[in-house]
């Protein structure tokens, strides 16, 4: 079939023809950006923990207190977790995967503070807690039992065991053990381990990529931030563990308050942060369907009206010896070409539009991946809107053109 | 006239019932969207004092070590607890207010009633009439209550429904963090989003449930924490949450200055502190000083969610193109009736006749348009407030807004019709009627 009469019948009416066109490449642009956008939470979904076994994990946070020396019942609770029926073992630690952020902080790669590393989250808690949590080691060693005394906050100096992950992003190709990390010139640690990569507490906060950021440090049970606990649970009864730990903290001392928005099995703890994405997935989904049908409705509109239009040269053309099939492939290119040029035109403001909300908004560079998928979309939904019209078209009976002649 | 257009364009719609029905339902799902995503922009943009807000400023000074690898040109957004003592002590402003914030533990005075965990703002009495605080029961502390360090509380309504069942609850008392103190005001529902007086712990979420005066707050028995601390340096007492450790920021702070020669009066004497300063030692850095109001705060600090920003574009990217699409149609929709154009051209009708009835038309799809799409409206925000997020429990409907999605609906669908009907406008009578 040839195109040039295609264009120059498309000539005939380019007021409607460009809107059209515009159209298609405005719907483009935002369905790949949209797209891109969804595909960023659809990460966030995938997620994993990190930790063997880490559905069989019950938090437990407690909020505060007014008692004085809150540190010196935390020992007394930790026993008390552990005689929960179906608790298999417990340690004090300052937080978990999806649980609140406790140990957010950047570090140095050198003493003078001149290179820095990165802001990540540091994981501390008492002796046995990376058992617990069940970290895994790949290289390296695990704490000593002397490294967990003698210090109120953070100790001065000592090992660190690091995430794979982000051992890499660091230190790219060349072994991480045994270099040093830097917080402030207080605090400085040497890399004695590296776990396999366990997801930092709110992976929401920072990028993706930057979501197996985290470190671990040794603490003292009954410095701050340890009242709160990690259960490895029989995971049938999580939730009686949940409500057996609230009974036995109570128990212990009615002053200290369990903060039970933060508490949980790591499973519903990561339901609620799933839930976000998957409530923004459906919003921009809709927002895309919307769209599509928008413009899917605007395309059967404007070639319904160039049906009429040509309902004449139609039936020149079938009293000529056009077929049916002629008439409906013709609509069907038309629209093709339309499709394609309205594509052109997207791709760059696409590209556009993605370059001006990295500048401004720290977006990620539109994956190029995201526009064929839309082209082949668009051109879908083209040729679905199409249809209708263009097989309107096709039955135009031939007789149209004498009796309009 | 009018009647008349209006009952052709209603005849125009009978004799075309699908593509006025596609139109209809593409206006419907543009408002839809693009105004649940406005909306939310708009909760989230919104001055949160807007009856005085160019008077409410937040003064910054620099008290960072010269040489400190790493940091930001701009000057911290808190201050030291030296630099707000200081500050607050040499002021000018009308009003002004030290603040910050934590959690403290709190009980009735009921013997084995049970311990909460409450969000508490410390603060300065000018914090209430300054940000126009408005009080249920009672009044706020005053200037004495601050200097003497007077054990009293405000409390949010939230609380005093809690505690004392919404009854007048002033003059009862609390034991918080094992001190008694003594309630003197009620606030009444009051939660500007966003919280612009501090914005460490993000910028939207629930107002705090109790306000104790600072320095009384500061002198508590134990160490609750004094909201996030940004330190510095070689600090030995960082590590230990000491709120007077030199190196630390984290008050925040805010005055009134009535006139823009009280600003930069009050801007003058913010460098000349931090040259003093600067004389005595303490200050390595030359004045590195900013004096925001709110919105310049707000859009300094980028508070609305960058997530939220990029959805209003996408939004309004929806928006364009269903204009675009109510464009096409429309043309589509009057370029078909040429032939009836044609004929009341021909018979006397005029081209501006002929425009206006096309317009009307338009105006009533848009209209028509905005009447499915406000169910959109509320579903798209519906859909919003479902996410756990703090901004998100903020968006609220207003019925000023489905207004506001009815008259966007309509006129934006009439521009959009005033191209195509000065075309139909145009359509030449004779040439169409020959071929009739």
């Amino acid at each position: 079939m040839s195109i040039r009469p295609m264009v120059s019948a498309l000539t005939r009416h380019r007021a409607s023809v460009v809107i059209l066109v515009l159209e298609i490449a405005l719907t483009f642009a935002v369905v790949s950006n949209a797209f891109a956008l969804i595909m960023q939470r659809v990460a966030r979904l995938q997620l994993r923990t990190g930790l063997d076994d880490g559905s069989h994990l019950v938090y437990v946070n407690t909020a505060g207190t007014d008692r004085p020396d809150v540190g010196a019942i935390y020992a007394t609770i930790l026993d008390a977790l552990q005689r929960i029926p179906g608790v298999l073992s417990a340690a004090a630690v300052n937080t978990v995967p999806f649980g609140p952020r406790e140990g957010t902080a950047g570090f140095d790669l050198d003493s003078a503070g001149t290179h820095f590393g990165r802001v990540a989250d540091f994981y501390y808690g008492a002796p046995g807690y990376l058992h617990v949590m069940g970290v895994r080691l790949i290289a390296g060693r695990e704490f000593d039992s002397s490294a967990y005394r003698g210090f109120k906050v953070m100790p001065p100096s000592g090992g660190v065991i690091i995430s794979q992950k982000l051992a890499t992003l660091l230190w790219p190709g060349r072994n991480a053990l045994g270099r040093s990390i830097w917080l402030g010139k207080e605090h400085h640690y040497q890399i004695i381990g590296i776990a396999a990569s366990v997801l930092r507490p709110d992976p929401g906060y920072a990028g993706i990529e930057d979501a197996y950021d985290s470190l671990f440090l040794p603490a003292e049970l009954g410095a701050p931030q340890t009242g709160s606990y990690v259960l490895r649970t029989d995971p049938a009864r999580r939730q009686a563990v949940l409500h057996a730990a609230y009974a036995a903290i109570q128990r212990i001392d009615p002053r200290l308050v369990v903060d039970r928005d933060s508490s949980g099995s790591i499973t519903d703890l990561r339901r609620a942060f799933e839930k976000n994405n998957r409530i923004m997935i459906g919003l921009l989904g809709g927002v895309i369907v919307a769209l599509m049908l928008v413009t899917g409705l605007g395309i059967m509109g404007l070639t319904g009206f160039w049906v009429q239009q040509r309902t004449r040269q139609i039936g020149v053309r079938r009293a000529l010896g056009a077929r049916r099939v002629d008439i409906l492939r013709y609509f069907q290119t038309e629209n093709l070409l339309l499709a394609t040029a309205g594509i052109a035109l997207g791709c760059a403001a696409a590209i556009g539009i993605n370059v001006w909300l990295m500048a401004h908004y720290a977006v990620p560079r539109l994956p190029v991946m995201y526009l064929p998928l839309g082209a082949l979309l668009l051109w879908g939904l083209g040729q679905l809107a199409v249809l209708g019209p263009a097989l309107r078209a096709a039955r135009v009976a031939p007789t149209v053109a004498m009796r309009a002649a | 006239m009018f009647g008349y257009a209006f009952k052709l364009a209603l005849r125009g719609f009978r004799r075309n019932t699908v593509l006025t029905a596609l139109m209809v339902l593409a206006v419907a799902l543009g408002i839809g969207v693009a105004m649940s995503m406005f909306t939310v922009l708009h909760n989230l943009d919104g001055n949160p004092l807007p009856q005085r807000g160019d008077e409410v400023l937040h003064p910054q000074i620099d008290p960072r070590p010269a040489d400190l690898p790493g940091a930001r040109r701009a000057p911290p957004d808190n201050l030291t607890y030296i630099d707000a003592l200081n500050l607050y002590h040499l002021d000018q402003a009308s009003r002004r207010a030290l603040m910050s914030a934590n959690w403290l533990p709190l009980r009735s005075t009921v013997a084995g009633s049970p311990l909460r965990m409450e969000t508490t703002r410390a603060t300065t009495h000018g914090f209430f009439p300054m940000f126009d605080v408005p009080f249920q029961y009672g009044a706020a502390w005053s200037a004495q209550d601050d200097t003497r360090r007077a054990q009293v509380v405000v409390i949010s309504q939230k609380l005093n429904d809690r505690l004392f069942g919404g009854a007048d609850s002033v003059g009862r008392e609390l034991i918080i963090a094992t001190k008694l103190f003594r309630i003197i005001g009620v606030i009444k529902s009051w939660n500007p989003q966003p919280h612009f007086w501090d914005l460490d712990d993000g910028a939207y979420g629930a107002a705090a449930q109790i306000y104790l005066p600072f320095f009384t707050w500061l002198e508590l028995p134990q160490d609750y924490g004094y909201g996030p601390m940004d330190c510095w340096g070689d600090n030995p007492g960082a590590g230990n949450h000491n709120p007077k450790a030199a190196q630390c920021t984290w008050a925040q702070y805010w005055v009134q200055l009535n006139t823009p020669a009280q600003v930069r009066a009050y801007r003058d004497l913010l460098v000349r502190y931090s040259q003093q300063q600067h004389a005595l030692g303490r200050f390595q850095r030359a004045p590195n000083v900013r004096l925001d109001d709110v919105m310049q705060w707000l859009n300094y600090k980028h508070v609305v969610p960058v997530i939220v920003r990029m959805q209003t574009w996408i939004a309004f990217g929806v928006f364009v193109i269903c204009l675009l699409n109510a464009v096409g149609l429309l043309l589509a929709k009057f370029l078909r009736r040429g032939g009836e154009i044609g004929v009341r051209r021909a018979l006397g009708a005029r081209k501006r006749d002929v425009f206006a009835q096309c317009v009307i038309e338009s105006a009533l799809i848009g209209l028509l348009g905005g009447i499915v799409g406000l169910p959109l409206v509320w579903l798209g925000l519906w859909l919003i407030r479902q996410q756990p997020v703090s901004y998100a429990a903020t968006v609220q409907v207003s019925p000023l807004l489905l207004v506001y999605a009815l008259l966007l609906a309509a006129v934006a669908t009439l521009l959009a019709g005033i191209w195509p009907a000065w075309r139909a406008a145009r359509i030449a009578p004779a040439l169409v009627v020959k071929s009739l």
